[in-house]
Protein backbone atom coordinates (compact mmCIF):
# COMPACT_ATOMS: atom_id res chain seq x y z
CA UNK A 1 0.00 0.00 0.00
CA UNK A 2 1.38 3.00 -1.02
CA UNK A 3 1.41 6.14 1.16
CA UNK A 4 -1.71 7.63 -1.38
CA UNK A 5 -3.89 4.70 0.05
CA UNK A 6 -3.38 5.85 3.68
CA UNK A 7 -4.47 9.24 3.05
CA UNK A 8 -7.46 7.21 1.41
CA UNK A 9 -7.98 5.53 4.46
CA UNK A 10 -7.82 8.57 6.31
CA UNK A 11 -10.40 10.51 4.26
CA UNK A 12 -12.60 7.45 4.61
CA UNK A 13 -12.10 7.10 8.67
CA UNK A 14 -12.92 11.16 8.99
CA UNK A 15 -15.83 10.50 6.72
CA UNK A 16 -17.12 7.37 8.45
CA UNK A 17 -16.80 9.29 11.82
CA UNK A 18 -18.64 12.27 9.99
CA UNK A 19 -21.86 9.84 8.88
CA UNK A 20 -21.50 8.12 12.08
CA UNK A 21 -22.44 11.05 14.18
CA UNK A 22 -25.79 12.97 13.11
CA UNK A 23 -25.00 16.30 14.47
CA UNK A 24 -21.65 16.70 13.16
CA UNK A 25 -22.99 15.37 9.47
CA UNK A 26 -25.94 17.74 10.16
CA UNK A 27 -23.08 20.37 10.16
CA UNK A 28 -20.91 19.23 7.66
CA UNK A 29 -23.99 19.11 5.11
CA UNK A 30 -24.71 22.58 6.44
CA UNK A 31 -21.37 24.15 5.88
CA UNK A 32 -20.95 22.09 1.95
CA UNK A 33 -24.69 23.70 0.88
CA UNK A 34 -23.22 27.32 2.33
CA UNK A 35 -20.24 26.64 0.19
CA UNK A 36 -21.89 25.54 -2.57
CA UNK A 37 -24.27 28.57 -2.46
CA UNK A 38 -21.90 31.08 -2.16
CA UNK A 39 -20.08 29.94 -4.89
CA UNK A 40 -23.28 30.01 -6.74
CA UNK A 41 -24.16 33.36 -5.99
CA UNK A 42 -20.44 34.99 -6.32
CA UNK A 43 -20.64 33.72 -9.51
CA UNK A 44 -23.77 35.28 -10.22
CA UNK A 45 -22.93 38.72 -8.70
CA UNK A 46 -20.15 38.83 -10.88
CA UNK A 47 -22.18 38.11 -13.98
CA UNK A 48 -24.32 40.19 -12.80
CA UNK A 49 -21.59 43.08 -12.46
CA UNK A 50 -20.10 42.41 -15.55
CA UNK A 51 -23.51 42.66 -17.41
CA UNK A 52 -24.18 46.06 -14.88
CA UNK A 53 -20.88 47.46 -16.70
CA UNK A 54 -21.86 46.85 -19.98
CA UNK A 55 -24.74 48.45 -19.64
CA UNK A 56 -23.57 51.43 -18.01
CA UNK A 57 -20.86 51.86 -20.96
CA UNK A 58 -24.34 51.40 -23.38
CA UNK A 59 -26.95 54.00 -21.40
CA UNK A 60 -24.64 56.44 -19.89
CA UNK A 61 -25.87 59.77 -20.80
CA UNK A 62 -23.26 61.05 -23.42
CA UNK A 63 -21.39 64.79 -23.10
CA UNK A 64 -22.79 67.25 -25.66
CA UNK A 65 -20.23 68.35 -28.35
CA UNK A 66 -19.46 71.89 -27.19
CA UNK A 67 -18.43 72.54 -31.26
CA UNK A 68 -15.20 74.76 -31.56
CA UNK A 69 -15.23 78.07 -30.52
CA UNK A 70 -14.27 80.60 -33.84
CA UNK A 71 -13.02 83.64 -33.13
CA UNK A 72 -13.33 85.89 -36.12
CA UNK A 73 -11.12 89.23 -36.22
CA UNK A 74 -11.87 90.50 -39.83
CA UNK A 75 -9.66 94.01 -40.29
CA UNK A 76 -11.33 96.91 -41.39
CA UNK A 77 -8.60 98.88 -42.20
CA UNK A 78 -7.79 96.01 -44.67
CA UNK A 79 -7.24 97.30 -48.46
CA UNK A 80 -8.60 95.19 -50.90
CA UNK A 81 -5.53 93.95 -52.95
CA UNK A 82 -5.62 94.66 -57.02
CA UNK A 83 -4.06 91.59 -58.95
CA UNK A 84 -2.40 91.50 -62.52
CA UNK A 85 -1.39 88.76 -64.32
CA UNK A 86 -1.27 85.47 -62.04
CA UNK A 87 -0.84 85.84 -57.91
CA UNK A 88 -1.78 83.36 -54.97
CA UNK A 89 -3.50 85.47 -52.47
CA UNK A 90 -5.65 84.56 -48.94
CA UNK A 91 -8.57 86.56 -48.96
CA UNK A 92 -10.07 89.40 -46.57
CA UNK A 93 -12.60 87.94 -44.52
CA UNK A 94 -16.15 90.02 -44.78
CA UNK A 95 -18.73 88.10 -43.59
CA UNK A 96 -19.52 84.45 -41.94
CA UNK A 97 -22.64 83.19 -40.81
CA UNK A 98 -23.65 80.05 -38.90
CA UNK A 99 -26.42 77.90 -39.98
CA UNK A 100 -27.56 74.51 -40.15
CA UNK A 101 -27.81 74.05 -36.07
CA UNK A 102 -24.52 75.30 -35.72
CA UNK A 103 -23.12 72.56 -38.03
CA UNK A 104 -21.93 74.30 -40.86
CA UNK A 105 -20.61 77.90 -41.26
CA UNK A 106 -20.34 79.91 -44.16
CA UNK A 107 -17.48 82.59 -45.03
CA UNK A 108 -17.24 85.41 -47.35
CA UNK A 109 -13.62 85.78 -48.59
CA UNK A 110 -12.89 88.84 -50.80
CA UNK A 111 -9.93 88.59 -52.86
CA UNK A 112 -9.03 91.12 -55.47
CA UNK A 113 -10.69 94.34 -56.97
CA UNK A 114 -11.97 93.54 -60.27
CA UNK A 115 -9.48 95.80 -62.74
CA UNK A 116 -11.14 98.04 -66.14
CA UNK A 117 -10.38 97.70 -69.52
CA UNK A 118 -7.80 96.61 -71.54
CA UNK A 119 -6.01 99.65 -73.70
CA UNK A 120 -5.04 97.42 -76.07
CA UNK A 121 -8.44 95.64 -77.06
CA UNK A 122 -10.63 97.60 -75.40
CA UNK A 123 -12.11 94.61 -73.80
CA UNK A 124 -13.04 93.98 -70.13
CA UNK A 125 -10.81 92.34 -68.10
CA UNK A 126 -11.47 89.00 -66.66
CA UNK A 127 -10.49 87.52 -63.57
CA UNK A 128 -9.99 82.95 -64.09
CA UNK A 129 -9.79 81.03 -60.80
CA UNK A 130 -7.09 78.79 -61.14
CA UNK A 131 -6.83 76.37 -58.00
CA UNK A 132 -8.03 76.96 -54.49
CA UNK A 133 -5.87 75.42 -51.39
CA UNK A 134 -6.56 74.20 -48.29
CA UNK A 135 -3.47 74.52 -45.29
CA UNK A 136 -1.20 74.37 -48.47
CA UNK A 137 -2.86 71.30 -49.87
CA UNK A 138 -4.41 71.94 -53.45
CA UNK A 139 -8.24 71.08 -53.27
CA UNK A 140 -8.51 68.68 -55.80
CA UNK A 141 -12.79 69.22 -56.20
CA UNK A 142 -15.82 66.55 -57.27
CA UNK A 143 -17.53 66.86 -60.35
CA UNK A 144 -20.01 69.33 -59.17
CA UNK A 145 -16.95 71.70 -59.15
CA UNK A 146 -17.55 72.97 -55.63
CA UNK A 147 -17.33 70.20 -53.37
CA UNK A 148 -13.66 69.01 -52.07
CA UNK A 149 -13.09 65.37 -52.23
CA UNK A 150 -9.38 66.12 -50.95
CA UNK A 151 -6.18 67.78 -50.99
CA UNK A 152 -2.72 67.80 -52.65
CA UNK A 153 0.48 68.86 -50.99
CA UNK A 154 3.53 69.49 -52.81
CA UNK A 155 4.96 66.33 -52.15
CA UNK A 156 1.85 64.49 -53.73
CA UNK A 157 0.66 63.53 -50.50
CA UNK A 158 -3.16 63.12 -50.40
CA UNK A 159 -5.47 64.25 -47.37
CA UNK A 160 -8.94 63.23 -47.36
CA UNK A 161 -10.19 64.77 -44.56
CA UNK A 162 -11.92 67.44 -45.57
CA UNK A 163 -13.76 64.78 -48.55
CA UNK A 164 -17.96 66.25 -49.00
CA UNK A 165 -16.96 69.10 -45.50
CA UNK A 166 -15.87 71.69 -47.71
CA UNK A 167 -17.42 73.50 -50.72
CA UNK A 168 -16.30 76.39 -52.39
CA UNK A 169 -18.09 78.67 -54.23
CA UNK A 170 -16.29 81.86 -56.40
CA UNK A 171 -17.39 84.73 -57.95
CA UNK A 172 -15.20 86.81 -60.84
CA UNK A 173 -17.21 90.39 -60.46
CA UNK A 174 -20.00 90.89 -57.41
CA UNK A 175 -22.20 88.59 -56.34
CA UNK A 176 -24.15 87.80 -59.55
CA UNK A 177 -21.26 86.89 -61.43
CA UNK A 178 -20.36 83.13 -60.20
CA UNK A 179 -17.29 81.98 -61.72
CA UNK A 180 -16.00 77.67 -62.66
CA UNK A 181 -12.61 77.10 -61.58
CA UNK A 182 -10.57 75.95 -64.19
CA UNK A 183 -10.54 72.69 -65.91
CA UNK A 184 -13.88 72.17 -64.66
CA UNK A 185 -16.90 72.08 -66.49
CA UNK A 186 -19.39 73.16 -63.58
CA UNK A 187 -19.41 74.89 -60.60
CA UNK A 188 -21.35 77.91 -60.78
CA UNK A 189 -23.57 77.59 -57.88
CA UNK A 190 -25.63 80.71 -58.81
CA UNK A 191 -26.37 84.21 -57.46
CA UNK A 192 -24.04 84.34 -53.69
CA UNK A 193 -27.24 86.03 -51.98
CA UNK A 194 -28.84 82.97 -52.77
CA UNK A 195 -26.18 80.99 -50.85
CA UNK A 196 -24.76 82.73 -48.07
CA UNK A 197 -27.17 82.70 -44.97
CA UNK A 198 -28.91 85.67 -44.64
CA UNK A 199 -28.03 87.30 -47.66
CA UNK A 200 -30.18 89.48 -50.02
CA UNK A 201 -30.05 90.84 -53.09
CA UNK A 202 -28.75 93.95 -51.60
CA UNK A 203 -25.12 91.76 -50.73
CA UNK A 204 -23.72 92.68 -53.94
CA UNK A 205 -19.87 93.15 -53.27
CA UNK A 206 -19.84 95.11 -56.31
CA UNK A 207 -16.54 95.17 -58.44
CA UNK A 208 -15.12 92.57 -56.11
CA UNK A 209 -13.91 88.85 -56.67
CA UNK A 210 -14.56 86.81 -53.85
CA UNK A 211 -15.54 83.16 -52.32
CA UNK A 212 -18.05 82.00 -50.40
CA UNK A 213 -16.20 79.07 -48.45
CA UNK A 214 -19.15 76.36 -47.01
CA UNK A 215 -17.49 74.09 -44.04
CA UNK A 216 -19.13 71.11 -42.43
CA UNK A 217 -18.37 70.83 -38.67
CA UNK A 218 -16.47 67.01 -38.37
CA UNK A 219 -14.89 66.11 -34.87
CA UNK A 220 -13.99 63.11 -36.25
CA UNK A 221 -12.11 64.97 -39.68
CA UNK A 222 -10.92 67.65 -37.36
CA UNK A 223 -12.77 70.30 -39.67
CA UNK A 224 -14.13 72.64 -36.90
CA UNK A 225 -12.92 75.95 -38.69
CA UNK A 226 -11.56 77.90 -41.80
CA UNK A 227 -8.09 76.35 -42.63
CA UNK A 228 -5.74 78.88 -44.29
CA UNK A 229 -6.98 79.06 -47.78
CA UNK A 230 -4.91 80.31 -50.74
CA UNK A 231 -6.65 80.96 -54.24
CA UNK A 232 -4.43 81.58 -57.43
CA UNK A 233 -6.18 83.90 -59.62
CA UNK A 234 -4.83 85.17 -63.66
CA UNK A 235 -6.15 88.53 -64.31
CA UNK A 236 -6.82 88.54 -68.32
CA UNK A 237 -4.86 91.93 -67.99
CA UNK A 238 -1.12 91.07 -68.14
CA UNK A 239 0.11 93.97 -70.59
CA UNK A 240 2.57 96.37 -68.77
CA UNK A 241 0.84 99.18 -70.86
CA UNK A 242 -2.72 98.20 -69.70
CA UNK A 243 -1.78 97.29 -66.00
CA UNK A 244 0.06 100.91 -65.98
CA UNK A 245 -2.71 102.71 -67.54
CA UNK A 246 -5.50 100.71 -65.23
CA UNK A 247 -3.53 101.90 -61.96
CA UNK A 248 -3.02 105.55 -63.03
CA UNK A 249 -6.06 106.26 -63.87
CA UNK A 250 -8.48 104.15 -61.90
CA UNK A 251 -9.82 106.49 -58.75
CA UNK A 252 -10.76 103.35 -56.62
CA UNK A 253 -7.74 101.65 -56.30
CA UNK A 254 -5.36 103.57 -58.03
CA UNK A 255 -3.91 106.83 -58.58
CA UNK A 256 -6.45 108.71 -59.83
CA UNK A 257 -4.85 110.59 -62.76
CA UNK A 258 -7.30 112.12 -65.57
CA UNK A 259 -6.41 110.53 -68.93
CA UNK A 260 -6.11 114.63 -69.74
CA UNK A 261 -2.95 114.51 -67.85
CA UNK A 262 -1.24 111.11 -69.35
CA UNK A 263 0.35 111.53 -72.52
CA UNK A 264 -1.05 109.72 -75.44
CA UNK A 265 -3.94 108.50 -73.63
CA UNK B 1 11.08 119.02 -74.00
CA UNK B 2 14.82 120.95 -73.96
CA UNK B 3 15.11 124.11 -74.94
CA UNK B 4 17.74 124.68 -77.43
CA UNK B 5 19.39 128.52 -76.54
CA UNK B 6 22.87 127.97 -78.47
CA UNK B 7 21.92 130.08 -81.45
CA UNK B 8 21.71 132.76 -78.77
CA UNK B 9 24.22 134.97 -76.91
CA UNK B 10 22.38 136.38 -74.22
CA UNK B 11 18.80 136.10 -73.32
CA UNK B 12 16.44 136.28 -70.41
CA UNK B 13 13.89 134.62 -68.65
CA UNK B 14 10.83 135.26 -66.88
CA UNK B 15 8.33 133.14 -64.42
CA UNK B 16 4.47 133.04 -65.76
CA UNK B 17 2.32 131.56 -62.60
CA UNK B 18 -1.35 130.20 -62.93
CA UNK B 19 -2.97 129.66 -59.37
CA UNK B 20 -6.52 128.44 -60.19
CA UNK B 21 -8.30 129.40 -56.61
CA UNK B 22 -11.50 127.29 -56.61
CA UNK B 23 -14.70 129.40 -56.54
CA UNK B 24 -12.83 132.44 -56.81
CA UNK B 25 -10.29 133.13 -60.15
CA UNK B 26 -7.40 131.91 -62.10
CA UNK B 27 -4.48 134.51 -61.22
CA UNK B 28 -1.94 135.19 -64.04
CA UNK B 29 1.10 136.46 -62.92
CA UNK B 30 4.51 137.06 -63.54
CA UNK B 31 7.88 138.29 -62.89
CA UNK B 32 8.24 140.10 -66.65
CA UNK B 33 9.09 143.83 -66.68
CA UNK B 34 5.66 144.17 -67.91
CA UNK B 35 2.75 142.92 -68.59
CA UNK B 36 2.60 140.26 -71.65
CA UNK B 37 0.40 138.13 -73.14
CA UNK B 38 1.48 134.39 -73.32
CA UNK B 39 -0.34 131.63 -75.08
CA UNK B 40 -3.47 134.04 -75.35
CA UNK B 41 -3.31 134.30 -71.09
CA UNK B 42 -2.51 137.81 -70.08
CA UNK B 43 -0.51 137.84 -67.07
CA UNK B 44 0.29 141.05 -64.84
CA UNK B 45 3.57 142.12 -64.54
CA UNK B 46 4.76 141.82 -60.74
CA UNK B 47 8.29 142.07 -61.63
CA UNK B 48 10.44 141.78 -58.75
CA UNK B 49 7.65 142.00 -56.48
CA UNK B 50 7.44 138.15 -57.39
CA UNK B 51 9.81 135.84 -56.53
CA UNK B 52 10.25 132.05 -57.14
CA UNK B 53 12.64 129.40 -55.30
CA UNK B 54 14.59 127.26 -57.48
CA UNK B 55 13.48 123.93 -59.25
CA UNK B 56 15.23 120.47 -59.14
CA UNK B 57 15.69 118.74 -62.55
CA UNK B 58 15.39 115.23 -62.58
CA UNK B 59 15.03 112.48 -64.89
CA UNK B 60 12.64 110.77 -62.61
CA UNK B 61 9.57 112.25 -60.94
CA UNK B 62 10.91 113.10 -58.04
CA UNK B 63 8.92 115.03 -54.87
CA UNK B 64 10.03 118.46 -54.60
CA UNK B 65 8.89 121.62 -52.92
CA UNK B 66 8.47 125.28 -54.75
CA UNK B 67 8.24 128.31 -53.00
CA UNK B 68 6.49 131.47 -54.24
CA UNK B 69 6.81 134.56 -52.66
CA UNK B 70 4.35 137.66 -53.69
CA UNK B 71 5.50 140.97 -51.84
CA UNK B 72 4.02 144.11 -51.45
CA UNK B 73 0.52 142.87 -50.97
CA UNK B 74 -1.68 146.15 -50.23
CA UNK B 75 -3.27 145.53 -46.54
CA UNK B 76 -6.56 146.00 -47.75
CA UNK B 77 -6.10 142.97 -49.56
CA UNK B 78 -5.20 140.73 -47.28
CA UNK B 79 -8.75 139.82 -46.02
CA UNK B 80 -9.82 139.20 -49.46
CA UNK B 81 -6.66 136.79 -49.71
CA UNK B 82 -7.35 135.21 -46.94
CA UNK B 83 -11.21 134.76 -47.78
CA UNK B 84 -10.55 132.38 -50.44
CA UNK B 85 -9.05 128.81 -50.54
CA UNK B 86 -5.86 129.83 -51.58
CA UNK B 87 -4.49 126.12 -49.82
CA UNK B 88 -4.96 123.34 -51.91
CA UNK B 89 -5.08 125.54 -55.44
CA UNK B 90 -3.51 124.33 -58.53
CA UNK B 91 -0.62 126.32 -59.57
CA UNK B 92 1.72 125.87 -62.48
CA UNK B 93 4.75 127.77 -63.31
CA UNK B 94 6.52 128.32 -66.66
CA UNK B 95 9.25 129.78 -67.84
CA UNK B 96 9.31 131.69 -70.81
CA UNK B 97 12.61 133.04 -72.90
CA UNK B 98 13.06 136.44 -74.53
CA UNK B 99 15.88 138.25 -75.65
CA UNK B 100 17.76 140.63 -73.91
CA UNK B 101 15.49 143.26 -75.86
CA UNK B 102 12.33 141.54 -74.44
CA UNK B 103 11.37 139.59 -77.77
CA UNK B 104 9.82 136.62 -77.11
CA UNK B 105 12.23 133.40 -78.85
CA UNK B 106 10.24 131.43 -81.41
CA UNK B 107 11.81 128.01 -80.72
CA UNK B 108 10.32 124.30 -79.84
CA UNK B 109 9.95 123.92 -75.81
CA UNK B 110 9.79 127.93 -75.33
CA UNK B 111 7.96 128.41 -72.52
CA UNK B 112 8.74 125.25 -70.30
CA UNK B 113 7.07 124.10 -67.81
CA UNK B 114 8.61 124.41 -64.38
CA UNK B 115 6.32 122.94 -62.14
CA UNK B 116 2.43 121.64 -61.42
CA UNK B 117 1.42 121.08 -58.23
CA UNK B 118 -0.71 122.56 -55.76
CA UNK B 119 -0.32 124.55 -53.05
CA UNK B 120 0.48 122.71 -50.05
CA UNK B 121 0.71 126.04 -47.46
CA UNK B 122 0.02 129.37 -47.07
CA UNK B 123 2.13 132.01 -44.98
CA UNK B 124 1.66 135.64 -44.06
CA UNK B 125 4.13 138.09 -43.14
CA UNK B 126 3.37 142.02 -42.61
CA UNK B 127 6.09 144.47 -42.97
CA UNK B 128 5.47 147.77 -41.73
CA UNK B 129 6.43 150.65 -43.56
CA UNK B 130 8.40 153.61 -41.63
CA UNK B 131 8.15 156.32 -44.47
CA UNK B 132 5.10 155.37 -46.11
CA UNK B 133 3.28 154.82 -42.96
CA UNK B 134 1.78 151.24 -44.34
CA UNK B 135 1.48 148.03 -43.59
CA UNK B 136 2.32 145.70 -46.66
CA UNK B 137 2.14 141.68 -46.42
CA UNK B 138 3.96 138.94 -48.46
CA UNK B 139 2.34 135.88 -49.20
CA UNK B 140 4.18 132.95 -49.63
CA UNK B 141 2.49 129.76 -50.87
CA UNK B 142 4.15 127.01 -50.20
CA UNK B 143 3.60 124.29 -52.77
CA UNK B 144 4.01 120.71 -53.84
CA UNK B 145 4.31 118.43 -56.93
CA UNK B 146 2.18 116.03 -58.17
CA UNK B 147 4.37 113.48 -57.35
CA UNK B 148 3.98 114.04 -53.98
CA UNK B 149 0.64 114.26 -53.94
CA UNK B 150 0.55 111.08 -55.64
CA UNK B 151 3.01 109.82 -52.65
CA UNK B 152 1.09 110.65 -50.25
CA UNK B 153 -2.04 109.48 -51.84
CA UNK B 154 -4.44 107.35 -49.86
CA UNK B 155 -6.47 104.75 -52.48
CA UNK B 156 -8.01 101.58 -52.41
CA UNK B 157 -11.12 100.29 -51.07
CA UNK B 158 -10.68 98.98 -47.49
CA UNK B 159 -13.03 95.97 -45.86
CA UNK B 160 -15.28 98.59 -44.11
CA UNK B 161 -18.94 99.70 -44.53
CA UNK B 162 -17.74 102.97 -44.92
CA UNK B 163 -15.40 102.31 -47.76
CA UNK B 164 -17.40 100.08 -49.54
CA UNK B 165 -20.71 102.98 -49.61
CA UNK B 166 -18.74 105.58 -50.65
CA UNK B 167 -18.42 103.68 -53.94
CA UNK B 168 -21.55 101.54 -53.80
CA UNK B 169 -24.05 102.89 -51.35
CA UNK B 170 -26.81 100.31 -51.82
CA UNK B 171 -23.76 97.38 -51.14
CA UNK B 172 -24.58 95.49 -47.78
CA UNK B 173 -21.69 93.51 -48.23
CA UNK B 174 -19.59 94.56 -45.39
CA UNK B 175 -22.22 95.80 -43.37
CA UNK B 176 -20.92 92.78 -40.41
CA UNK B 177 -17.24 93.65 -40.44
CA UNK B 178 -17.41 95.50 -37.36
CA UNK B 179 -19.68 93.28 -35.97
CA UNK B 180 -17.73 89.69 -36.90
CA UNK B 181 -14.54 91.48 -35.11
CA UNK B 182 -13.92 89.39 -31.99
CA UNK B 183 -17.25 87.75 -32.12
CA UNK B 184 -17.83 84.15 -31.11
CA UNK B 185 -19.29 81.00 -32.80
CA UNK B 186 -19.64 77.53 -31.14
CA UNK B 187 -19.20 75.83 -34.63
CA UNK B 188 -20.31 73.01 -33.94
CA UNK B 189 -22.34 73.06 -30.81
CA UNK B 190 -24.86 71.10 -30.20
CA UNK B 191 -28.22 72.91 -30.58
CA UNK B 192 -28.79 72.33 -26.48
CA UNK B 193 -25.66 74.50 -25.74
CA UNK B 194 -25.95 77.91 -25.57
CA UNK B 195 -24.08 79.77 -28.06
CA UNK B 196 -22.53 83.32 -27.28
CA UNK B 197 -21.56 85.76 -29.47
CA UNK B 198 -22.88 86.30 -33.52
CA UNK B 199 -24.73 83.17 -34.99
Amino acid sequence: MSWLDDIGDIASSVGGFFKSSPIISGVLSTVMTGYALNKVTSSIAKDNQSTKSADASASAPVAPDLGNRLQLDPDSKTKIPVIYGTAFIGGKLVDARMADSNQTMWYCLVLSEVTGTLMSTGAASVMTFNDVYWNNGRIVFDTDGVTAIYTVDKNGKVDRSIAGLVRVYCYKNGSTTPAIIENYSSGAGGNAYALMPSWTSSHTLDSLCFALVKITYSKEKNVHGLGQMQFKLTNSMTKTGDCLKDYMTNTRYGAGIDTAEIKSL
Amino acid sequence: MTVNLSAYTSVQSAYFVDLDIPDYAILHFSNFDRSYTLSGTSYTNLGQLLSISNSQSELRASAHEMTVVISGVPAGSVAEIMDNPIKGSAITIRRAFFTTAGQFLSITGNPATKFTGVVNNVGYNEEWDQAAQLARFNISLICTGNASLLANRVAGRRTNPLDEKDWFPNDLGMDRVPTLKNSNFQFGAATTITTAGVK
